[in-house]
């Protein structure tokens, strides 16, 4: 275990502790990760240390981190632009996982930009469950 | 003279509290006027006009308009007509269309953006004044920002289909509202596409810059400081109001400008910006950038661009 990894189970560990933990399944490659219920989807994808992952604007702005919920439920922690999410697109849970966090434990693709991020190259194999 | 510098930026944020909030706090401009319809005016210290910066609310980020301010009120006149018999349309919105602002030629680049030329808005002065100044005010918040220094607008690029708005753009600040080209991004297999300009007016490196992407939009809006110790502090302002950081304290080879780049609460990249670069003059040679020293041109440094970079924006 490399020392980024011990920091960041320390951190999950601390968090558990704080805040009620999700688990986020990406249908895409399989790969899944904790998330807690106070931060956005996109800041627990990029927890996982994954290269490639586009890191966006975090403010709902940019567009990039486009996301459909397939299953589980999200809550809205701040304003999505409507020049990247429809009204419609939300009403069917496509959203921005820089302004989404978990409610429970959740299933999602990633579309649009962040595709071919995450498709890029194997996921690490103990990220792999 | 024509067209003397940018004179504000209109951009759309989707949380207006947060926003202003943001360019007061950590850029360190100030409220100079809310309108009826809740849009936000405000100046930099160093600006001695009544705004160069609106925050209009709305339920997206982007650019709304970039407007340039030209030394005499007839040249609206002449511009309008070069504008025109370039083959763009025009339209000149009577005076106060926008608060303490004269009578404004608009119209569309070839990009799609907007782009408006006044010669007047309300002079108010700077937080220093005219007789003799302190070299800085005492109520400086945040970064201390002197002025709205340039934006950097995204423009459709696709060699497939023959479309380079960048290249268009260009051709069109060039011939019709002269402006002069400081540097280039080439590239292509046959070193013949323009896929970014930086032009100017003033005597900085740029006023204004174009780069090719997927579609149009708003790259950054960019505000001056004096130096490189001043950047730093900029990012430790940032560090303080957990700003999201998009690139660290860095040196472009364009341009030379050092740098930091982050985003507004509603996802807008900014920029702070220092040093002159270089005295940019009509007919200083123009800096040309291959495609393979394309990374060093915009971080000079680590020579790496990240996909990030040219694909996030608003
Ligand atoms: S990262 Fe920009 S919208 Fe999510
Ligand atoms: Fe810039």
């Amino acid at each position: 275990m490399n020392s980024t990894e011990s920091h960041n189970s320390l951190l999950a560990a601390l968090c558990t502790t704080a805040c009620s933990n999700h688990h986020i399944r990406l249908l895409q490659t399989g790969e899944s990760y904790e998330c807690s219920s106070a931060e956005s989807l996109l800041h627990g994808l990029c927890k996982i240390g994954r290269k490639g992952i586009p890191k966006g604007c975090l403010n709902g702005g940019c567009g990039i981190c486009k996301v459909a919920i397939r299953h589980g439920h999200v809550k809205k922690i701040g304003a999505m632009s409507r020049a990247h999410i429809s009204e419609q697109e939300e009403a069917q849970g496509v959203l921005l996982a820089c302004r989404i966090a978990p409610v429970d434990d959740v299933e999602i693709d990633v579309i649009g930009l962040m595709v071919s991020a995450i498709l890029r190259g194997k996921p690490p194999q103990h990220l792999q469950k | 003279m024509g067209i003397m510098r940018i004179g504000h930026i209109s951009i759309k944020v989707m949380d207006i509290v947060a926003a202003v909030k943001h360019y007061e706090q950590v850029l360190g401009l100030k409220t100079t006027h809310t309108d009826a319809q809740g849009n936000v005016y405000l100046k930099c210290w160093d600006e001695w006009d009544k705004f160069s910066l609106i925050l209009t609310p709305c339920d997206q980020a982007g650019l709304n308009h970039v407007a340039y301010k030209t030394e005499h009120d007839a040249d609206l006149d002449s511009f309008q007509k070069r504008v025109e018999d370039y083959g763009i349309s025009t339209q000149i919105l009577p005076a106060e269309s926008l608060p303490f602002v004269g009578r404004t030629l608009c119209f569309n680049l070839p990009s799609g953006h907007e782009m408006r030329i006044y010669a007047k808005k309300e002079y108010v002065g700077t937080d220093v004044g005219t007789m003799n100044p302190d070299p800085w005010p005492d109520d400086i918040r945040g970064s201390g920002v002197h002025w709205l220094d340039h934006c950097l607008l995204m423009c459709e690029m696709n060699p497939e289909t023959g479309v380079n708005k960048v290249a268009e753009n260009t051709k069109f600040m060039m011939e019709v509202l002269d402006f002069y080209m400081a540097e280039q991004i080439i590239v292509g297999p046959e070193k013949n596409i323009q896929a970014a300009t930086w032009l100017f007016r003033s005597t900085t490196p740029h006023d204004i810059a174009f780069v090719a992407g997927p579609r149009q939009g708003l790259h950054h809006l960019a505000f001056y400081l004096d130096s490189w110790h001043d950047v730093l502090k900029a990012a430790d302002i940032m560090g303080k109001n957990k700003v999201r950081i998009d690139v660290a304290p860095t040196r472009h080879g364009i341009t030379r400008g050092e740098t930091i780049y982050f985003f507004d609460p509603s996802g807008n990249r900014n920029e702070t910006f220092a040093g002159l670069g270089y005295l940019a003059q009509p007919d200083r040679p123009v800096t040309t950038w291959s495609e393979e020293f394309l990374g060093r041109g915009i971080f000079y440094h680590t020579g790496e661009l990240n996909a990030a970079f040219t694909e996030v924006y608003t």
